[in-house]
């Protein structure tokens, strides 16, 4: 449902302002989104001042130097450092991204690091990403196939039948084009969003897979599929360069041409 | 949903303060607006047009001079940009259809181009009008 403003829980208030390290000459501040379960108060931007010349060069980074240095309190969700696991996921400066792959310098002085867009907030940038899984497993996202495969046990691809796959499979599930879609903003409880209409089309782009009738019958909704407006906020957030607009305007292709036989 | 997340405040996302306005998301809401400006406020007044033009010389007359006022002109220039941006801007969604035009740089050069075909036909609507 559209809605103009944040409910009144939800809107963000100043917070604490946690200067830098005595002696700092370049530096740069980290405005984060901050929201304690326990407290029962609305979230509040925390103003973190960091000392660039004692932090490494990504904005996790520095996310980790507040974390271990300045406020041990700051929850986030982070692992691989390098741009595989998704985790680190965000609204940095208004734009989806992970922090591990975003670069210090490339950001203004005062970056403003919230939790991923429209999504309940279990603790400070960690969201609930429930609702996202559930509809990823509501695709079956598996090889299905009741065939046989003829030689030798397994299923061979050709060349060309195993590059289609590029540019899908790359997919990490971090969700920054799921959020940054202003169609999964109104309806995510309905619309399946642009993470999993790509896993969608990467099976049906699959040569192996032997079930896409079922998938396109699954896809072929006003609300699953249909509810994408083309915007393409999708492929422009994602960290991976992978092109999750392309990828559903492929769907309703098949759809379409399907139709049409 | 438990009780739980129902406490759970709803991470900030709108455009403008919490997420970037860029280029497709601005030409998306513009086609968006172009749109029921034409529904809401183009297609009635034409029908409205026809319908005093039946009804003789003295309703028609009344139109006509609603027209040249100045709320009519501001309505005629808002409606000839709508529709020469929609178009275009439509051309732009019946191609990506097709599943074409959708590399991130087709998406920008596409979008440029349907700028530059509005304000080409918008102003071939003012030199016909003048």
């Amino acid at each position: 449902m559209l809605q103009l403003r944040l409910p009144k829980n939800a809107r963000p208030q100043e917070g604490k302002t946690f200067p830098a390290a005595e002696g700092a000459k370049r530096t740069k501040t980290l405005r984060i989104y901050r929201w304690d379960p326990d407290s029962g108060d609305n979230p509040r931007v925390d103003r973190y001042v960091i000392d660039l010349d004692d932090c490494g060069p990504m904005l996790l980074d520095a996310i980790n130097k507040v974390k271990n240095e300045i406020d041990p309190t700051v929850t986030y969700r982070r692992s691989c450092r390098e741009g595989i696991c998704g985790s680190c996921a965000m609204n940095i400066d208004g734009k989806n991204a992970l922090a591990c792959t975003t670069a210090l310098d490339a950001l203004d002085d005062d970056v403003t690091v919230f939790p991923l867009p429209h999504l309940p907030v279990v603790k400070d940038l960690v969201p609930d990403m429930s609702g996202f899984y559930e509809q990823y497993a509501s695709i079956k996202p598996w090889l299905r196939n009741e065939a046989v495969p003829v030689e030798e046990g397994e299923r061979l691809q050709s060349h060309d039948e195993r590059e289609k796959l590029d540019g899908l499979y790359e997919c990490i599930l971090c969700a920054c084009c799921q959020t940054s879609c202003p169609s999964y903003w109104w309806n995510g409880d309905k619309y399946l969003g642009p993470a999993i209409l790509l896993q969608a089309y990467r099976w049906l782009a699959d040569s192996r897979d032997g079930d896409t009738d079922a998938r396109l019958d699954e896809l072929d909704d006003a609300y699953k599929l249909y509810r994408c407006h083309t915007i393409l906020s999708c492929t422009s957030a994602c960290p991976k360069g992978l092109n999750p607009g392309l990828a559903i305007a492929e769907t309703k292709k098949m759809l379409l041409e399907r139709r049409g036989r | 949903m438990s009780s739980k997340s129902k406490l759970r405040p709803l991470s900030p996302y709108m455009l403008g303060p919490y997420y970037r306005f860029e280029f497709q998301t601005l030409m998306s809401i513009a086609f968006r607006l172009s749109g029921v400006f034409m529904a809401l406020v183009l297609a009635p007044l034409g029908c409205l047009w026809m319908l005093m033009l039946v009804m003789g010389p003295e309703s028609f007359a009344a139109m006509q001079s609603f027209m040249a006022s100045w709320l009519g002109t501001a309505i005629g220039w808002l409606g000839a940009l709508a529709v020469s941006f929609h178009l275009c801007a439509g051309i732009r969604h019946l191609a990506w259809d097709t599943a074409r035009f959708l590399e991130k740089p087709q998406i920008r050069a596409t979008g440029w181009l349907a700028v530059f075909g509005t304000l080409v036909l918008f102003a071939l609507t003012l030199w016909v009008a003048s």
